[in-house]
């Protein structure tokens, strides 16, 4: 345990990347909610749509989590130097590059036709080579280095405004399912 | 004493076994008599009366319908309450029009308020309720209505292979928010041209599973537009009757009495008739309708292609019917069961307009079959008076023995103990683009009576508050609009029809 423990970055760093990765999947999550949001005032009560919002952020909480937690399955898999001692860095990269093309490609997606699925194992590749070469480069370059640093260190006080909302969002659709 | 032979001692014997029998079978046949009957509703989603042989459509498109017509009502002259399949079903459910049920937003569910009048709370626990339907909008209600529901079979129950993966199917729970939040919002990818979903990754293995699946649904020798689908799976119409065959068997073999609601998707769109029904209904020219300011200016080559098509898998739908049914009557089912075979709106192929997105309420999209198939009945009934989808649940209510409640505003069909009423207003909202809260700010409405049909749309940018009035005995095509030649008759309607309209919107003020 100590060892795996040793393997992983510092926690000021995890929670910095964490903070870089939920403002990102908080942002798309809220704001196709407020795509939404003028179609269900339409039809749905008040209370309908705060259920809907907190489904919403309880997802972002936990899909937050799994890229954060794939991020540090791969400071256990490589050497200490490649990503645990660079992990403020690449992670903080490769969070904005992969779920930054993640958006992008849902936006192209859903606004142009249906054959961009059959190329979607392109795109996909694209998407995964792109993000894995410029967070493979990321260190070498000073002004990424200061970059990464100062956006993550930025964004950490969303942590504290996603937080609440996201334990508050969980109770709620655990009590929906459990409860009701 | 006299002798028993032994040809005296079996006939005696045969006889006290056979007076065993029938003391055992006695309350039995007593029960059946004393049981209420069973009520099938067989909703086929998309089908326009317009487009049926059964009423009169020069192409024979269905053979079925007409031989089961000889021992049916037919209701000439019935109408939906919706121009789509979220009103139009709410119609039926609730015996309540869009603009009082207040379901007429895609994919909303009926009023709060409203919510306890429905078909499977009224008819009552004495029934084993079953529901089952195919079509992701009409399944809101079924998980509103859940809890008076015995039976709700999952949309993907007898499908062929599934084309997006849905979870409402899967989660039970929160019924009614879970798959708005889940499907709708979280995953909705299930098409181009929607909304984005709103969590990355459960939008990303959407794509992934479409494109694993991506070959799915072509067009092949037994289908030669491709397979059936409703954009969540792709299904086979007989695979889905046969599912059907059996469920009302099973529920047959109960010895309670049962209600069955089956909405099947065929014949809506992607119009995907089987191999044996393409190029087989006569080609025919049909006539031109000059194109409607708020149609969608199709050209007159593609409405005849597609309606073609259409017909073609009404046919194919017409076969399924057919075939259900005799193998319905094979196993005695009809001898206790009421059907009833109707449909939650139509299709247009006329006036620029292909399909039913479209804020139109001419006749093929609201002019939907109704046919009740009573237990023994030997002839024909036709019935030529106005008739609305919100008298449906009356009549079930009706012939379960049931009280209907003052807020339906349905009437109990003619034939079931309601009369002929030719003076009897009925309506049918399309108003997709307003509130259901609010009264109605964009919305097409049309009332129909002794013949006359008012069309008002309300608050578009393309044609602002204007009305259009046919007289439907002498012009059943509407190609001739008599608002300006006939004032006193447009008046009288317009009035009638604004003053419905505010009656339904007054009691949105007390919510």
């Amino acid at each position: 345990m100590k060892n795996l423990k040793s393997r992983l970055p510092q926690p000021a760093e995890i929670y910095q990347v964490l903070a870089v990765i939920a403002f990102m999947i908080y942002a798309w999550t809220i704001t196709v909610f407020l795509y939404s949001f003028p179609s269900y005032i339409n039809f749905l009560t008040s209370g309908e749509i705060m259920t809907i919002f907190a489904y919403a952020m309880t997802s972002a909480f936990f899909e937050s989590l799994i890229i954060l937690g794939i991020l540090l399955m791969v400071c256990l898999i490589l050497p200490a130097h490649a990503m645990r001692d660079v992990f403020l860095t690449r992670g903080t990269w490769a969070a904005i590059f992969g779920i930054g093309y993640l958006m992008t490609y849902m936006f192209i997606f859903s606004r142009q036709s249906f054959e961009l699925i059959t190329q979607l194992p392109f795109w996909s590749l694209l998407g995964l080579l792109l993000t894995v070469g410029v967070t493979y480069f990321s260190p070498r370059f000073r002004g990424m280095v200061t970059a990464a640093a100062s956006i993550s260190d930025r964004l950490l006080v969303f942590i504290f405004l996603f937080a609440p909302l996201s334990l508050i969002s969980t109770i709620v659709v655990l009590y929906r399912h459990i409860v009701l | 004493m006299p002798t028993l032979s032994r040809r005296d001692f079996l006939k005696l014997a045969a006889l006290a076994g056979a007076s065993a029998a029938l003391t055992t079978l006695r309350p039995r046949a007593g029960s059946l008599q004393n049981q209420k009957p069973n009520i099938v509703i067989l909703l086929a989603d998309t089908m326009s009366a317009t487009n049926l042989s059964l009423y009169g459509y020069p192409r024979r498109t269905t053979p079925n319908l007409e031989r089961l017509a000889q021992r049916a009502f037919v209701y000439h002259n019935h109408h939906s309450g919706g121009n789509y399949t979220t009103p139009g079903t709410a119609t039926v459910l609730t015996g309540s029009y869009p603009w009082t049920h207040r379901a007429f937003n895609l994919a909303a569910p009926v009023r709060r308020s409203l919510a306890n009048q429905n078909v499977f709370r009224l008819i009552g626990p004495d029934y084993h309720r079953a529901a089952f339907t195919q079509n992701p909008l009409a399944d809101v209600y079924l998980r509103q209505f859940v809890a008076e529901i015995d039976q709700h079979i999952p949309t993907s129950t007898f499908i062929l292979e599934q084309d997006f993966p849905g979870v409402s199917d899967f989660i039970t729970t929160d019924p009614l928010m879970a798959p708005y939040a889940i499907d709708d919002f979280l995953m909705s990818t299930h098409q181009p041209g929607t909304e984005w979903p709103g969590s990355l990754s459960m939008g990303y293995l959407g794509l992934v599973y479409r494109w694993l699946h991506r070959d799915a649904g072509q067009a092949s020798k037994e289908y030669p537009y491709g397979i059936p689908s409703n954009a969540f799976y792709y299904y086979e119409n007989r695979t889905v009757y046969d599912g059907v065959r059996e469920s009302i068997l099973d529920l047959h073999r109960r010895r309670q009495p049962f209600f069955a609601y089956f909405h099947l998707m065929s014949p809506h769109a992607p119009y995907s008739p089987t191999g044996e029904f393409v190029d087989t209904l006569a080609e025919m020219d049909f006539q031109t309708k000059k194109t409607h300011i708020l149609g969608n200016f199709f050209t007159r080559r593609d409405m005849l292609a597609n309606r073609k098509m259409y017909d073609e898998y009404i046919a194919n739908v017409d076969a399924e019917m057919g075939r259900l049914f005799d193998a319905l009557e094979q196993e005695g089912v009809l001898e206790n069961t009421y059907f009833i075979i109707l449909s939650d709106h139509g299709e247009m192929f006329e006036r620029g307009v292909i399909g039913h997105s479209t804020a139109l309420l001419n006749e093929p999209i609201i002019n939907t079959p109704l046919m009740i198939l009573p237990p023994g009945k030997q002839q024909r009934t036709d019935i030529q008076d106005f008739t609305s989808n919100t008298d449906v649940l009356p009549t079930i209510l009706s012939i379960a023995g049931q009280k209907i409640p003052q807020g339906v505003e349905g009437r109990v069909l003619p034939g079931f103990g309601g009369i002929e009423d030719s003076q009897r207003p009925i309506f049918a909202v399309d108003a997709r683009e307003s509130s259901a809260f609010l009264p109605l700010t964009r919305a097409t409405m049309t009332m129909l009576k002794d013949s006359k049909k008012i069309i008002y749309y309300k608050g578009y940018k393309k044609l602002p508050d204007s009305f259009e009035l046919y007289d439907l005995h002498d012009d059943a095509a509407e190609k001739r609009d008599i608002y300006q030649q006939d004032p006193s008759t447009a008046k009288h309607m317009k009035d009638e029809l604004l003053e419905n309209l505010e009656q339904a919107e007054s009691s949105l003020r007390h919510e």
